[in-house]
């Protein structure tokens, strides 16, 4: 019943392969992160509505249990069902990409189209030895995050050589 | 290849008359703001202002034009200017997206012309913007820009492979149904209200009294008058915008012209080419009218500039022949896929839900206010509903050789025709209804001026979209 439903919210054909578990940490970390300035925001609106406007103690409430639900969401959840769902598979033609939580969006990239790959890493994801590889084609980017920095490097390799100049468009 | 040359000298007094006429306020601040003891008073200050003003900005623009020079060889165009900072710039060929020539009603009395040539650049404005060389100038600039070296000028002007024109009764039927009243019709709303300020009180007043006796329909008679007047107006600004529309095929490249008081001349090499788009506006759908536009890669960053009209009104009947003699490359599709019953009701969810919020608050406020005949405002859920399910049944997709072509509506009705080497990248999406219903959301990324540009459709059963995308794979 539980593997029947957690089918049907699957999308078929998933690409092989997942981004390193180390994103997951990187992500809670921040998600972390991101809830102290949440909760900040949310005292400080207490703090705002009922003392300088003298609102009743229940407006500010609401704030800080909204942001108390985002807590767990942002540290735990988001991260995992991110991971959960992020797929990448290179092949020799075309690179596919898959993510999203809500909406899961699955992309197809021929080689072919690929106009420039970049590297880049932020310095939560340096510390995890890991890196964001972005590939542009000439009206989209995408991006894998959190690769292994020696397997960035390689994709990166990969994918300019397999990314012929075309000569049949721009 | 060409000695180094200037534009028509009529440039600087070109320049210098458009430039007076945008300063001429800033002339008679100026006038106004000097001791009227000076040149004896406000006039003389005027005249003087005007003529230190006359005299500053034609030496500016004959400066410019003189250090302006241009030099032209096969598959190149060298531009230098500058009076103090000087730049030179090289174009070839290859890197051309486009060439435009148009003249205004000033250029056409002395038979010159605005040449641009773009590039795939990133810059808003055209690389090379020659804004006065004689027609035979411009032309032999093109001529030369595209021949490859081997053609010579004696060489027979090319002929083209097909062309079409817009008939006199079609443009007038494109300029009464293009919808473009609505907005002329905001702009005489808004100049009346501009207007409204300045009437004296006085009159306002009598006008209330009087409009007080007179009934109602004369009211609505006065509202539906402005209404046909933006409409005429607007049919006879596109008119004049688009007569003589004639579009050629080439072997290489379409040319597209059209206007009387600005003549515009626009080529689209074929290897620029993205997209085409037929397009039906709910007022030209009944008569089975539609427009038909070009997208294209490179070119300015304007709207108009993006899409370039291929043509303004066609039957929807003659697209197929349309095609046939101008793109070959591309095709109407013979059968296409179109949208699975389930998907009915999230068409119709979308289109109802942000009509039936709207409708909950009037029906509040209206409470609130104790304010009868709310319950009017559930009419609005029948055009939302059929809206709602003409973009349901309109759905489609088909792919076909090498294109794929989607259909769907918003409001206007749309066919998009792309050929698979100009998708730069294709998506599969599903948010967790779709997923639980087993549909899809497809989308086709292309490049289209400045930036990339994506059209998709919604609820696609997930077998038919693994088809597409299967066929989009090369794997």
């Amino acid at each position: 019943m539980l593997e029947d439903i957690r089918e049907k919210l699957r999308m078929d054909n998933e690409p092989k392969e997942s981004i390193d578990p180390r994103a997951r940490k990187v992500w809670m970390i921040g998600g972390a992160l991101g809830s102290i300035i949440v909760m900040a925001i949310a005292l400080g609106f207490y703090a705002f509505v009922t003392i300088v406007y003298g609102a009743p103690d229940w407006v500010g409430w609401i704030a800080i249990a909204l942001a108390l639900v985002y807590v767990p969401w942002g540290v735990y959840f988001h991260p995992w069902l991110r991971m959960r769902f992020w797929r990448y598979e290179l092949r020799e033609n075309e690179l596919e990409i898959q993510h999203g939580i809500f909406v899961i969006k699955r992309h197809l990239i021929p080689m072919v189209r690929v106009q420039y790959v970049d590297t880049e890493h932020g310095p939560l994801m340096r510390y995890f030895g890991l890196t964001t590889l972005s590939i542009s084609t000439a009206a989209t980017k995408f991006a894998i995050p959190a690769l292994p920095k020696q397997r960035a490097e390689e994709l990166r390799g990969e994918i300019a050589t397999l990314a012929r100049v075309s000569e049949e468009d721009v | 290849m060409s000695d180094l040359r200037r534009q028509h000298p009529l440039l600087v007094l070109l320049d210098t008359g458009r430039g007076l006429i945008s300063n001429l306020s800033f002339a008679l601040i100026i006038a106004i703001s000097l001791p009227d003891s000076i040149f004896g008073g406000f006039v003389g200050n005027a005249i003087v202002a005007l003529l230190v003003m006359f005299g500053l900005s034609t030496l500016f623009n004959f400066l410019r034009w003189y250090f302006f020079l241009y030099r032209y060889e096969e598959g190149m165009v060298h531009i230098r200017q500058g009076v103090l900072f000087k730049r030179e710039r090289t174009i070839k060929r290859d890197r051309v997206q486009s060439m435009n020539t148009n003249a205004n009603v000033l250029q056409q009395a002395f038979g010159l012309v605005t040449l641009q040539i773009k590039t795939a650049g990133v810059s808003v404005d055209a690389e090379v913007n020659l804004r006065a060389v004689s027609k035979n100038e411009a032309e032999s600039i093109k001529a030369h820009l595209y021949s490859n070296g081997v053609r010579s000028e004696s060489e027979p002007v090319e002929v083209p492979r097909a062309s079409r024109f817009l008939q006199g009764r079609d443009i007038w039927l494109a300029a009464l149904t293009s919808g473009r009243f609505m907005v002329l019709f905001s702009v005489v709303a808004l100049i009346y209200a501009q207007v409204f300020e300045y009437i004296p009180q006085r009159y306002l007043d009598q006008a209330v009294e009087s409009l007080s006796t007179i009934p109602l329909m004369v009211g609505i008679g006065i509202a539906a008058g402005l209404f046909l007047l933006s409409w005429a107006l607007s049919a006879i600004v596109f008119v004049i915008q688009f007569a003589n529309f004639s579009v050629r095929r080439f072997e290489d490249r379409l040319e597209i012209s059209w206007g009387v008081l600005k003549k515009s001349h626009a080529i689209v090499k074929l290897h620029r080419l993205q997209a085409v788009v037929v397009q039906q506006g709910p007022l030209r759908q009944p008569f089975g009218l539609c427009t038909m536009l070009v997208e294209v890669a490179g070119g300015g960053a304007k709207e108009q500039e993006r899409i370039s009209l291929l043509h303004p009104l066609i039957r929807r009947k003659e697209v197929e022949a349309f095609l046939r003699d101008i793109l070959p490359e591309y095709h109407l599709p013979l059968e296409s896929v179109v949208l699975p019953k389930r998907a009915m009701r999230r068409y119709l969810f979308r289109s109802t839900v942000p009509v039936a919020a709207f409708i909950g608050t009037i029906i509040t406020a209206f409470y609130f206010w104790g304010l009868p005949y709310s319950w009017i405002s559930l009419l609005l859920l029948i055009p939302a509903l059929s809206l709602g399910l003409s973009r349901y049944r309109n759905g489609s997709i088909s792919v076909e050789d090498d294109q794929v072509t989607l259909r769907f509506r918003y409001v206007s009705l749309v066919q998009v025709l792309i050929k698979r080497s100009h998708i730069q990248s294709l998506s599969l999406s599903a948010n967790l209804f779709q997923r639980i219903g087993k549909l899809r959301t497809v989308q086709l990324s292309f490049l289209s001026s400045p930036a990339g540009k994506n059209y998709s459709l919604k609820d696609l059963d997930a077998e038919d979209a693994e088809s597409v995308r299967d066929w989009y794979s090369m794997n």
